[in-house]
């Protein structure tokens, strides 16, 4: 069923570059003249190019499903977790190197206030997450004004004369 | 041998640097893009520019200060940039920027990638599909739908560009 | 050259028009490595801005290659959680999408070759009829919208018989909708190692899939 050589003008690997390009409607217009004008002549490059086709359709069909809206939020935990254990680990590293403090009575006291910040971490990371704050707005927006100028602004306003009969 | 002075030591270390790490939490985390009003116009919805422009100063220099002095600079200089464009052309790229956002988020990406596809064509190829799309301007949705389709749109631009063309066509007006 | 006015194939180029891209491509490309060198300067908007241009594409790519909704979003997980953490070594060398879906890839890959032991069937029946987010769609009538999940049904089972490379080729140059030379950078391979990985999947596809049309 694939493409062979000998059957066909087109050389190895010409052919299925080709028909994959065509299907993927991804060749220059030169290349895509080309090639139809060979179809007109190939019944074998005809009948793949017919089955990709088939196949390229078929891949469109398969649509991805939603996101889940609270994907954001959990990699903002996991973000925040990864920061707390890094922070911990090379406080460590650091701490070997020097002599032991003499801090036992705060120690105490630090680790209780420790257990109450975890738990305020995880709320403030929560609480920052629901919506985005209006500089990233701006940002985005920015972006899509300058995507937006690649058309040609006079397509945003209606036209009242058909300059051209379509 | 770790100590029980040095054990505990090390609990007060460990406290010590993991305050620091709700910093980040208190960057802001802002996520998700807001939603596009779901009864978006073309013309009278606020673009969020237009929503920092009217803020107050105190509240447009409390948001830049969250940026870093670089990003807050680069922002500030994209706004000029787009301030100092003729009115008309504001207005014109409002209009756009609210059609697309009355998109649902999928579209809005096939829209997005669609021109940038557009300005990877040649030249005169893209000149081509600019003036198409002005033409197009012209047709009710449905005449549009039905010109998408036709053999002599089909004539004049090949398959990626017809694509385009279509993925493009949400941003065109109602008549 | 031939009949039909095609070059042959030494020293041409490509034809496929994914290879070229505008400058203004490139500036829109290049904001996304500006953005990173700012998240490895401190600046966590940016991270979240790239969050926001690329969490979907990521999530997509994953969901197509590992058939598995709930896998792919928790691997995304992964692929966003490494570019944080690496944000302090990151270097412009390559495009950021570049290495985006390197990091993605090399998940996917690693979780399709530990994955192989579950049965194929049983995964992805339960994909498609009970436990993803595939909403029905309203416009379509009972029987059509068994026909489509019918479709979808063959579609993933024809891309899971895939080799696991070939499966990462066509899913980026399907759906990411990536050139060759852009694949090759994702893959770390050669351009004609691609179009062979590429040929020999359409291939295998057109034998599962043509009569679809």
């Amino acid at each position: 069923m694939g493409w062979s050589p000998g059957t066909c003008s087109l050389e190895d690997g010409v052919a299925e570059e080709l028909i994959v390009g065509y299907a993927a409607r991804s060749l220059d217009p030169e290349a895509e003249l080309g090639f139809e004008r060979h179809l007109k002549s190939c019944s074998r490059c005809q009948r793949l190019a017919a089955q990709q086709g088939a196949v390229w359709s078929a891949l469109d069909a398969w649509r991805p499903p939603a996101v889940s809206p609270d994907f954001d939020r959990t990699l903002a935990l996991r973000i925040a977790a990864s920061r707390r254990i890094s922070s911990r680990i090379y406080a460590f590293a650091k701490w070997i190197w020097r002599p032991a403090l003499p801090v036992a009575a705060i120690s105490a006291v630090l680790a209780g206030f420790f257990l109450l910040k975890d738990q305020h971490t995880a709320r403030q990371v929560l609480e920052t997450q629901p919506s985005a704050q209006i500089e990233q707005q701006v940002e985005h927006a920015l972006d899509d004004m300058d995507i937006l100028k690649q058309i040609g602004l006079d397509v945003s306003a209606q036209r009242s004369d058909s300059a051209r009969k379509i | 041998m770790l100590s029980r002075r040095d054990i505990l030591a090390l609990a007060a270390v460990g406290v010590a640097v993991s305050i620091p790490a709700p910093l980040w939490a208190q960057r802001r985390g802002g996520t998700a893009r807001t939603p596009p009003h779901a009864s978006r116009s073309d013309t009278d919805e606020r673009t969020p520019i237009e929503e920092f422009e009217t803020m107050s100063p105190e509240a447009q220099q409390k948001a830049l200060n969250r940026l870093s002095p670089a990003q807050r600079e680069k922002l500030q200089e994209r706004l000029k940039r787009f301030n100092s464009l003729p009115p008309q052309q504001q207005q014109a790229l409002k209009t756009l920027y609210n059609r697309l956002h009355q998109l649902p988020p999928e579209r809005q990406d096939a829209v997005r990638k669609a021109i940038r596809k557009l300005s990877e064509q040649p030249a005169e190829r893209q000149q081509a599909m600019r003036q198409e799309l002005r033409d197009m301007t012209a047709l009710t949705p449905t005449e549009r739908h039905a010109h998408l389709a036709s053999r002599d749109f089909r004539a004049r631009f090949n398959k990626k560009e017809q694509d385009i063309l279509r993925d493009m066509s949400p941003l065109l007006p109602d008549r | 050259m031939n009949p039909d006015g095609l070059q042959p194939q030494v020293a041409q180029p490509s034809w496929d028009r994914r290879v070229n891209s505008s400058k203004a491509a490139d500036r829109f490309l290049d904001r996304d490595a500006d953005l990173m060198l700012q998240v490895r300067e401190g600046n966590q908007a940016c991270f979240t801005l790239l969050l926001e241009r690329h969490r979907n594409a990521v999530i997509h790519f994953l969901d197509r290659m590992v058939l598995n909704q709930a896998v792919a979003e928790e691997l995304a997980q992964e692929v966003f959680l490494r570019v944080y953490r690496f944000r302090l070594n990151y270097q412009p060398t390559a495009k950021f999408t570049t290495w985006l879906f390197r990091i993605a890839t090399h998940l996917g890959l690693n979780w399709i070759r530990d994955a192989r032991h579950e049965k194929v069937q049983e995964r992805l029946d339960q994909e498609i009829d009970g436990t993803t987010r595939q909403v029905r769609d309203r416009n379509r009538t009972i029987e059509q919208e068994l026909v489509y999940r019918a479709k979808l049904r063959e579609v993933r089972q024809a891309i899971e018989t895939l080799p696991s490379k070939q499966r990462a080729a066509v899913v980026m140059h399907k759906y990411e909708e990536l050139g060759y030379v852009e694949i090759a950078n994702v893959l770390m391979c050669s351009e004609s190692a691609v179009k062979s990985l590429l040929f020999r999947a359409y291939e295998t596809l057109r034998m599962r899939l043509a009569h679809m049309a």
